[in-house]
């Protein structure tokens, strides 16, 4: 074997390498479960909020509402999850005097 | 502010929301307040002492009635009642009241709350939980004793003006801590939750015997797990089970315009710790279920409604959304 044809594979297996890793490294970065078909939006299959494969045949829309700010001003802390739970009407403590822990 | 939300009631134009703190909230179908009525004063020795108490359950029985399914005490609060009432919202006042069972401190889990009305009967049908401690395992054998109504669910029949409330009578027992129910058909279905796993779907039938606490497709609160018995026919099985556990929150029917073939049979089970809601697709004679459907949410869910094209999803974080589905 002399220089030039030494040079040659070496050229030859360097670009072959490369072309391996290339390849690994497209599968490496686009690598898809072998289940994921069912992850994946079917053809006339529209992705969107409140719906699986039954309701895209509906459009849906919604709406929300806060009720927090509809609920009174006065609130009771009991140690239900450590929450604050509403009294009811706002003057709810005046008006029948009674206590809560 | 907070409290749970533990009942709903959607027509066509207002939407009614009750809260465990005893708070009733009605709204117009456009979400803007029209009504706030606290009725505390009128639940005889109401109490929110303790996790899963106040106000259970909330059935509207028409536009100025409400029964109340709910937790009293005495003044010492060391003795525990569930009690149910009707209150008159319209004119505040308590109309009847009726004691449904007694429990300890230390009881006050699992209390349940599942309520529909029955037309054909003129009954409230109640689901009551087994008002077991932390370890269910020692405390909740009052499902399966006849004696009280603990873990049944019940059948409470009224008057025809729907003022008086007779002595309940057990239509079913077995069950560990209901959350919803619905009268479907005819049939009662009802969602409990299980130990620890074993979220159930139950198709209740006249003195069926839903196994807990011997029975059920959840573990024991114990490491490592183990599981309670799985096999038996003294017991009626679930027609449908989750495990791991969802949080199972309620079951309501689904909107009428989810009409297409094979979804006539209909129900909307919703969660609170996976946050989403299911469409549960019974056979014609909805003996099972054919398929269950997830729709995510996001959030937790704790009353679900299906009425006319929308969907009804009353959250832990108070609020309301509603989603309405027009077909493509």
């Amino acid at each position: 074997m002399n220089i030039k044809h030494f040079f040659s594979n070496t050229i030859k297996i360097t670009i072959i390498a490369f072309i391996v890793l290339l390849l690994v490294a497209i599968g490496v970065k686009y690598q898809q479960p072998l289940n994921d078909w069912n992850n994946s939006t079917i053809k006339g299959e529209k992705k969107k909020s409140f719906a699986n494969l039954y309701l895209n045949n509906y459009s849906p829309t919604s709406e929300t509402w806060n009720l927090k700010d509809k609920m009174g001003e006065q609130a009771m802390v009991t140690n239900q999850y450590g929450r604050e739970v509403s009294l009811g009407g706002a003057n709810y403590r005046n008006k029948y005097n009674r206590k809560f822990n | 502010m907070g409290g749970l939300i533990t009942g709903t009631n959607t027509t066509e134009n207002s939407i009614k929301v009750a809260f465990n703190s005893g708070l009733i909230l009605h709204l117009s179908d456009d979400g803007d307040l029209i009504n706030r009525i606290d009725t505390t004063p009128f639940l005889e020795d109401f109490t929110l002492e303790k996790s899963n108490g106040g106000v259970r359950a909330a059935l509207w029985l028409n536009d100025d009635l409400v029964f109340i399914y709910y937790t009293a005490s005495n003044t010492t609060k060391d003795k525990f009642k569930i009690r149910a009432a009707i209150v008159d919202i319209k004119q505040n006042k308590s109309i009847d009241n009726i004691e449904l069972g007694k429990f300890d401190l230390n009881e006050h889990y699992a209390l349940g709350g599942g309520i529909d009305y029955d037309v054909v009967n003129n009954r409230v049908v109640l689901a009551i939980g087994a008002a077991s401690g932390t370890d269910d395992t020692k405390t909740s054998s009052k499902a399966q004793d006849d004696s009280n109504l603990f873990g049944k669910i019940v059948g409470i029949n009224l008057n025809i003006k729907k003022t008086k409330l007779s002595p309940p009578t057990i239509i079913s027992k077995g069950h560990r801590n209901p959350q919803g129910l619905t009268l479907f058909n005819k049939k009662i279905y009802a969602v409990e939750h299980g130990p620890k796993g074993g979220d159930e779907l139950n198709l209740v039938s006249q003195n069926g015997n839903y196994g807990w606490n011997n029975f059920s497709y959840g573990t024991k609160y114990i490491k490592p797990d183990e599981e309670y018995n799985r096999s038996s026919n003294k017991y009626i099985e679930p027609i449908y089970y989750f495990t791991p556990s969802i949080g199972i929150s309620d079951v309501s029917k689904c909107p009428e315009i989810f009409s297409d073939p094979g979804y006539k049979n209909c129900l909307l089970i919703s969660s609170m710790r996976d946050g989403s809601f299911y469409l549960s697709k019974f056979n014609p004679d909805q003996s099972y279920i054919q398929s269950m459907e997830r729709v995510n949410f996001g959030s937790r869910i704790r009353k679900i409604e299906g009425f006319k094209n929308s969907v009804y999803l009353f959250t832990d974080n108070q609020s309301i959304v509603k989603i309405s589905y027009s077909k493509l």
